[in-house]
């Protein structure tokens, strides 16, 4: 254990926590970058501020440091770098085969401390030399080969962030560990690492990842991908059958977030109470039912093979998982494809940002509308019927609408004056 | 001497020459160069930002490094380029070719008249190559073990470079050139010097042994 009265002042405590919450967002940031699949160019970064940390030009992805900021609490930077902070490498193809690559490791080992560092400024210098140490050696690990790759073949890499026990199982059985540098401080040892898989065939010799397989056809609604990666709880709230008419007033949009369920209902019931609304748009509640059991056998499917799916089981969700639409696998997508030095770039992290904003249930029903079954073309000429009876009513009422309007503007000018 | 001295001894083949040392000492290079020092008076200063660049191999399956400066990559290259030009035009009919190029760095001490200023070596890294036939039937496996002799290295430096010994002390402004090479415009190495021989003996160092002598005799 290192000693407690290991910095002789407390501010001196407090920078180093600082410098230590540095080196592990920008260590983070250089095992991400080095897993873009770019190469760094020269004069390929914009000039620097020469307000570097650790006078180092390494990038600031925003994203990337929410990931690490989502592991790593700020009141508790230390704590969670003893228990260990993790960024994990895998990589997916197009098939929606999942394999997890690396696990790069930050750890603080306390066992292994160096009281005669003092001067926070060696300690700073120090840490620059152990990032060094890192981008070197993220160079020489074979997820930067096959990485540098994902341009030209059919895979994306992905990451994650996350603090505590290490998933080391994912990896699979031949695994490598190499430590990229270690720094001994008087709060014990700080030291990156990595165990990276050494054997890469995607064969698999577990029984449910060749479940996950069995499933690669087209007949279910919902591709492997999914079926990977949704986690149980989206899943319940996607039990809303699919064939819906072509405009669904009951259901204009989605449910926001933190909305109360029970007085928008309320609102409804009470909406539709007072207005009438024309008989084509109801519909039969039978229909609901039907197709709704109709999908529960994909889903419970489905369902199994989640239970069991080793990634499942093991990776939850990524923060926000709330807002991600469910089209979108948990893990981010790392780059954007031709916006490496162009301001089309700033744009597609524009896009990125706001790509997990609720999903419009309208947007959906269009669209399937369009698409032409038999039944839903009667459908429709059903409702243009009806609707043309509706609009009659309404012209036929138009003065009584002009009344009201007259009425209104009156009743204006009088809180006017 | 008070000094770590690291050597590696690597088969290859000739055309591999140039990049394995490049790989090896710019890796270290940059490692121990940091941003260019600004100082605001005597003791106190700040540092610039080092950017780096990856260099990909053309002979070897590998990616390594550097520190983002034209200068430097200049210097380096230009000494590793004549060594191994030197070496490849070694006679190879009854032994391979062996040759050894050392990364020295050292720091100056002041000069008394009417000598020159003495340099000190604080950690030589020295690669000492030997040329591989060129067999075509076992190239494929012996690409593969200079990729994976090249792994394992890189990781020792690291594992050295992280051990804090015999590195100098940050200097003060006025002592700044004996320790840094504050000739390059965009980058401050530590001051060093590349050295080679072909003989298969380490090269000569830049501490001057007969020199360090006659003065100690002449200071009694």
């Amino acid at each position: 254990m290192a000693p407690d009265a290991a910095f002789s002042n407390i501010s001196d405590k407090n920078e180093f926590t600082k410098f230590t919450k540095f080196l592990a967002y920008k260590g983070v940031q250089v095992i991400v970058e080095s897993r873009k699949g770019l190469k760094i160019e020269p004069n390929s970064k914009p000039q620097s501020s020469d307000s570097d940390w650790f006078n180092l030009q390494i990038p600031d992805t925003p994203e990337v440091n929410q990931a690490t900021k989502n592991a790593l609490p700020s009141d508790k930077i230390l704590e969670t770098i003893r228990s260990q902070l993790h960024v994990e490498i895998s990589v997916q193809t197009e098939d929606g085969d999942e394999m997890v690559l690396e696990l790069w490791t930050l750890e603080l080992d306390e066992s292994q401390f160096d009281t005669s560092l003092k001067a926070m400024n060696t300690v700073y210098f120090r840490m620059g030399i152990l990032l060094k140490s890192l981008i070197t050696v993220t160079r020489i690990t074979p997820a930067y080969h096959l990485s540098r790759k994902q341009r030209m073949e059919s895979f994306t890499i992905f990451y994650r962030v996350y603090s505590g026990e290490p998933k080391v199982n994912a990896l699979g059985e031949s695994v490598k560990k190499i430590q990229a540098g270690m720094l001994k401080t008087p709060l014990g040892a700080i030291c990156f690492s990595v165990s990276y898989r050494t054997n890469f065939s995607i064969s698999p010799n577990r029984t449910e990842k060749s479940n996950v397989l069995l499933l690669k056809s087209d007949h279910f609604e919902l591709s492997p991908k999914h079926v990977i990666f949704e986690s149980k709880k989206k899943r319940e709230q996607k039990k809303e059958p699919k064939n819906f008419g072509p405009v669904d007033l009951n259901k204009p949009l989605r449910m926001a977030a933190f909305a109360d369920e029970d007085i928008i209902m309320q609102v409804f019931d009470d909406f539709l109470t007072k207005i009438p609304v024309p008989k084509c748009r109801k519909r039969s509640k039978a229909q609901i039912k039907s197709s709704a059991m109709e999908m529960q056998s994909t889903r419970d499917l489905d369902l199994t093979t989640i239970s069991k799916s080793p990634t499942s089981m093991e990776m939850p969700p990524k923060k926000f998982s709330g807002f991600r639409n469910e089209n979108e696998p948990p893990l981010k997508l790392l780059h954007f494809p031709f916006a490496d030095d162009h301001p089309i770039r700033e744009l597609a992290e524009f896009y990125k940002d706001f790509f997990n904003a609720p999903h419009l249930k309208l947007a959906d029903d269009l669209a399937r509308s369009k698409s032409k079954s038999p039944e839903s073309v009667k459908e429709m000429e059903l409702a243009s019927e009806d609707l043309s009876r509706d609009l009659e009513v309404y012209e036929n009422s138009v003065l009584e609408f002009d009344e009201l309007i007259a009425e209104m503007c009156r009743s204006a000018e009088w809180s006017g004056n | 001497m008070n000094a770590r001295t690291i050597a590696f001894e690597l088969s290859m083949e000739g055309r591999q020459v140039d990049e394995v040392v490049a790989c090896i000492f710019h890796t270290v290079l940059f490692h121990r160069s940091s941003g260019k020092f600004t100082y605001n008076n005597e003791e106190s200063y700040s540092i610039r930002t080092v950017s780096y660049v990856d260099v990909d191999c053309d002979f070897i399956d590998f990616t390594y490094v550097c520190c983002e400066s034209d200068a430097l990559g200049r210097s380096v290259k230009r000494e590793i380029s004549d060594f191994s030009e030197l070496l490849r035009g070694l006679d190879s009919s009854s032994s391979p070719p062996r040759g050894s190029i050392s990364l020295e760095f050292f720091q100056k001490r002041r000069a008394r008249w009417p000598f020159q200023p003495e340099c000190v070596p604080w950690e030589v890294w020295t690669v000492y190559c030997e040329l591989a036939r060129n067999d075509h039937d076992a190239h494929n496996s012996k690409h593969e073990n200079v990729v994976e002799m090249l792994q394992d290295k890189i990781v020792f430096i690291t594992e050295i470079i992280n051990r804090h010994e015999y590195v100098p002390k940050m200097p003060s402004r006025s002592d700044a050139d004996l320790i840094f090479d504050t000739s390059y415009s965009d980058i401050q190495p530590y001051l060093f010097k590349i050295n080679y021989n072909l003989s298969g003996a380490p090269p000569t160092s830049v501490g001057n042994t007969v020199r360090k002598l006659i003065r100690d005799t002449l200071s009694l």
